[in-house]
């Protein structure tokens, strides 16, 4: 069951640059497999424990679109919340996130357009202290 | 994409800065700089403890929190000694200004490489260390800057057997490049901060032969007061449209250096002023040839079209997405706010033009820097 950490609903003039949010979610095997049952990507380097040991990486791989479905959370869901549009997303996997992992995911806002109802955010993917996956998202504000 | 609202600046419970080599003239500047901007303290010393305590004395009568870290930076792991003690005083920083180095003495690192590796290892590698032992807090709330302090020596040869000192800066210059080009996007910035010759800290007779504090002299001649070194690293910390991995260089002098150096201060009625807040903003023909090549680039039309008689619901793409679109990149290259009632009826190009040249003449705009003006 997902965790219900509540919706936000700001609006764009409550938005100021600086505002910062995270939560953590343990990546159990079980999310994994229902993402992969969701999105049809069963690479086995995601879900197959015995090809994965066969790897370089030795465990499975938390499909890289999972932490931009939890960045995509936190822009729904927290910053801003209910009134986002998401418009684009730069994301860039910079380590493997493996099942089991517990990550961070902190989102910051770095811009805020308030002619253009649009915020820039900053958002991190952290497991260990170490970056995993970042991304820096657009994201309109409706009234 | 840079607009007004990117001046973050610092949230109170985060202004905990480390300060190496704090006794020194450089960094004794710097800590009294900060201090008067409210934040709370690490000061990293060596050998004066009675200058440490002297400042610590003045930072506390001034009511700034603040802790004395005595360590030797040329040992392996003092680095993370004084983070830990840091942290469990006046906090874990979030600004580290590296103003720590051994003495520039003159040695040929033929003949002298012991100075080479005590050099490397409290210039560079001490450098690193702290970093590490600072980095978990500043990705844990995407808020940190580290600031190298270098020397215009590095830019050229002119000191001769100083190989030792400008080599081991050099090395550091490409360290808050690394750091940069890692942490960037976490919401980290790094900056290398180039001195002149500082008043009051000339090399004296220590082994400076007289012929090299000449050369300092004719090369720097106006000296840098140190006050203006703390100013530029205010702004600094506080001015987030400075792009992070930028090269400052303070030398009292008004030159534009090649490649990362892309700023400078001037000393100017003794306040440090950024000189890309000086930069010539574009004239009026400037600002229109700017927002074509911005429609075109846009819009993905030739740079043969007739743009200046293009408009929302005749140019294809300029829909309600495509001119937020537009708004942002014209606030973020020309450093204006636009309200919501202005972008509304910004719907052509004539409009959009007579609006920036508007806010220009009413001092409506932001230090910004034009790619035009950096070449990046």
């Amino acid at each position: 069951m997902l965790q219900n950490i509540g919706v936000n609903q700001f609006k764009m003039e409550d938005l100021k640059p600086g505002m910062f949010v995270s939560f953590e979610q343990v990546l159990t095997e079980e999310r994994v497999q229902a993402f992969a049952e969701l999105t049809g990507d069963y690479s086995p380097l995601h879900v197959s424990r015995e090809y994965a040991e066969t790897t370089s990486f030795g465990n499975n791989v938390v499909h890289g679109m999972l932490i931009g479905g939890l960045f995509s959370r936190v822009v729904g869901v927290l910053l801003p919340g209910q009134r986002a549009l998401l418009n684009a997303m730069d994301l860039k996997f910079q380590k493997p996130i493996f099942v089991g992992n517990t990550v961070t995911i902190s989102a910051k806002i770095i811009s805020v357009s308030q002619a253009a109802r649009v915020i820039t955010l900053n958002l991190l993917a952290l497991v260990e202290g170490e970056i995993g996956a970042c991304a820096k998202a657009s994201v309109t504000v409706r009234e | 994409m840079k607009t007004q609202s990117d001046r973050i600046g610092y949230p109170e419970d985060l202004k905990i800065a480390l300060i190496t080599g704090a006794t020194g003239t450089v960094g004794y500047a710097i800590t009294k700089a900060l201090a008067q901007n409210g934040w709370k303290m690490g000061i990293q010393y060596q050998k004066n403890k009675s200058k440490a305590e002297e400042l610590i004395s003045i930072l506390k009568a001034s009511g700034t929190e603040a802790v004395a870290l005595r360590g030797d930076l040329a040992l392996k792991d003092t680095a993370a000694e004084l983070v830990e003690s840091m942290k469990k005083t006046v906090g874990a920083p979030f600004l580290l200004v590296h103003a720590a180095s051994p003495q520039a003495t003159t040695s040929s690192f033929l003949n002298r490489p012991d100075d080479l590796e005590k050099m490397f290892q409290v210039n560079v590698a001490a450098f690193f260390s702290l970093f590490a032992a600072i980095l978990p807090d500043m990705l844990r709330t995407q808020t940190g800057t580290v600031i190298a302090i270098l020397s215009e020596a590095i830019t050229a040869p002119l000191i001769p057997n100083w190989q030792s000192y400008t080599v081991s800066k050099s090395a550091l210059a490409q360290a808050v490049n690394e750091i940069d080009a890692s942490y960037r996007d976490a919401g980290i910035r790094a900056f290398s901060l180039l001195l002149g010759a500082v008043r009051e800290s000339t090399p004296k007779e220590n082994g400076v032969p007289a012929s090299h504090r000449q050369a300092i002299r004719k090369r720097w001649p106006m000296g840098l007061a140190p006050s203006q070194i703390g100013e530029a690293i205010i702004k600094i910390i506080n001015d987030s449209t400075i792009p992070s991995g930028t090269a400052l260089s303070i030398s009292g002098k008004n030159e534009f250096r090649k490649g990362r150096f892309i700023g400078w201060v001037e000393e100017k009625n003794d306040s440090a002023v950024l000189a890309s807040e000086k930069v010539e903003k574009p004239s009026e023909s400037g600002i229109e040839l700017e927002l074509r090549k911005m429609i075109c680039r846009m819009f993905g039309v030739a740079p043969s079209y007739p743009v200046e008689k293009a408009s929302a619901g005749n140019l294809d793409g300029w829909d309600s997405l495509g001119h937020m679109r537009l708004i942002m990149e014209i606030e973020s290259l020309f450093g204006i706010t636009f309200t919501s009632e202005e972008a509304s009826i910004l719907t052509s190009f004539q409009g959009i033009a007579e609006a920036i040249a508007r806010h220009r003449k009413n001092g409506n705009t932001h230090s910004y820097e034009t790619r035009a003006h950096l070449g990046v």
